[in-house]
Formats: C-alpha cells, structure tokens, sequence
C-alpha cells in the first residue's frame, strides 16, 4: 500500500474519456500533477 | 496526553478527532493547531473531543504551550508519542525520521475509524473540512444510516435516501 512521499506504480487503466474507451498508463502523467478520485459504486 | 498515558477507550461514546503532526516549535503546524483550537468549541457543539499528537514529549508541549502566543489557546489535549507507537498504528509514522506526517482521523463513538486523511508535511490542513466531515458523519451516523450525505454537504442541506427510486436519477 501507497503512504504519502512513495512513487506511484506505473499501472495501465482502461479509460472511458471523450466519448471513447482506451487506456492509460499513469506514467504517462509524469512531468504534469495528478489528481486521482476513488469511489465505490454508488 | 499532557495528563496520562493515553487510552482511546476514555473517548469511547463521544465522536474523536485525531491531529497527528510533526513537531513542536516548527512553522505549519502553530498555523493548524491554532486554527483547530479557534474551532475547538464547534468540534465540542458536536460531542466530539478534539487530540493532536506528535513524537514530542508532555514536556515539550507544555514549553511549546508556555512559550508560542497560538498555542496557549490551545485548550484540547495535546498528546505525546515518543515511541511513535501509535504513529505507527495510524500509518503517519515516517522511520527515519521519528516525526509523524499531518494525518487527520475521525472516530466514531464506538471505536471506529470512518475518515482518514495524511497529507505531505509541507501542507497545511483545513480544519474546516475536517469538522465538515465530522458533521456529515454524525448526521449518517444519527439517521441509522438511511441517509448519505453528498459532495460538500453542511448541516441543514438536503441529503440522500440510497434507494431504487434514486438509481441512475443522479
């Protein structure tokens, strides 16, 4: 489990954006800042 | 705690506010500590009983207390962990270092954990917020649970009833 100072994985999402499905890879975001939302089901 | 060893169970039947921070006598933390002593009266409207903790000792506080024009108003307990033990059980512990990072933890009255939030050091809380999410959580709490309460709630807004009524609604 991640605590805070730790690097994040690079793990590959599949993503729904723009309409779209494809996916990608949070490493992707590296350089930019990041903001990820977790929730349940409802 | 400045008087006692400290036991979580004292607070057992009241709601518990946990501040973990790094230490005494440095820059953010009088900032955060002064501003939850400002709403330390709200946290109390709510029955909820405010802590901060760092890796300093009683000692330590009570200088910090004497000394720091923010702190003296500080009149919730302001507990020490030397050992870091219960740094550790919280997850704000840095090894190391011997110093914990900003964590910020609500206790329900039976015992449980219902919010967790640890920030970078370098980033000061909103105790705001946090006595925010106090209240959304007693309101469930209170309601049995039939309500949830959505994005930004206060007290007084509309809540939510889960139901079949409410899927795909929203």
């Amino acid at each position: 489990m991640l605590t805070v100072g730790d690097m994040i994985p690079d793990t590959t999402l599949e993503i729904y954006y723009k309409d779209a499905f494809s996916k990608v890879n949070l490493s992707n975001y590296r350089g930019k800042w990041l903001v990820l939302l977790f929730y349940l089901s409802w | 705690m400045v008087n006692g060893s400290f036991s979580s169970s004292i607070y057992r039947g009241k709601w518990l506010v946990l501040l973990f921070y790094p230490a005494d006598f440095t820059f953010v933390c009088p900032t955060e500590l002064e501003d939850a002593a400002h709403h330390y009266a709200a946290f109390q409207k709510e029955g909820a009983e405010v802590v901060s903790i760092s890796t300093d000792t009683a000692f330590v506080h009570k200088a910090w207390h004497d000394h720091s024009k923010a702190i003296s108003t500080i009149t919730y307990p302001m507990a020490a962990d030397p050992t870091g033990a219960l740094c550790r059980v919280f997850g704000t512990y840095i090894e190391g270092e011997g110093l914990s990072r900003r964590g910020s933890f609500i206790i329900d009255p039976d015992g449980k954990l219902v919010s967790i939030e640890i920030h970078d050091n370098s980033i000061g809380r909103n105790i705001e917020e946090i006595l925010r999410k106090l209240q959304a959580a007693k309101f469930v709490r209170e309601s049995g649970g039939a309500v949830v309460c959505p994005a930004n709630w206060h007290p007084g807004e509309k809540t939510l009833k889960p139901g079949i009524d409410l899927v795909g609604k929203i």
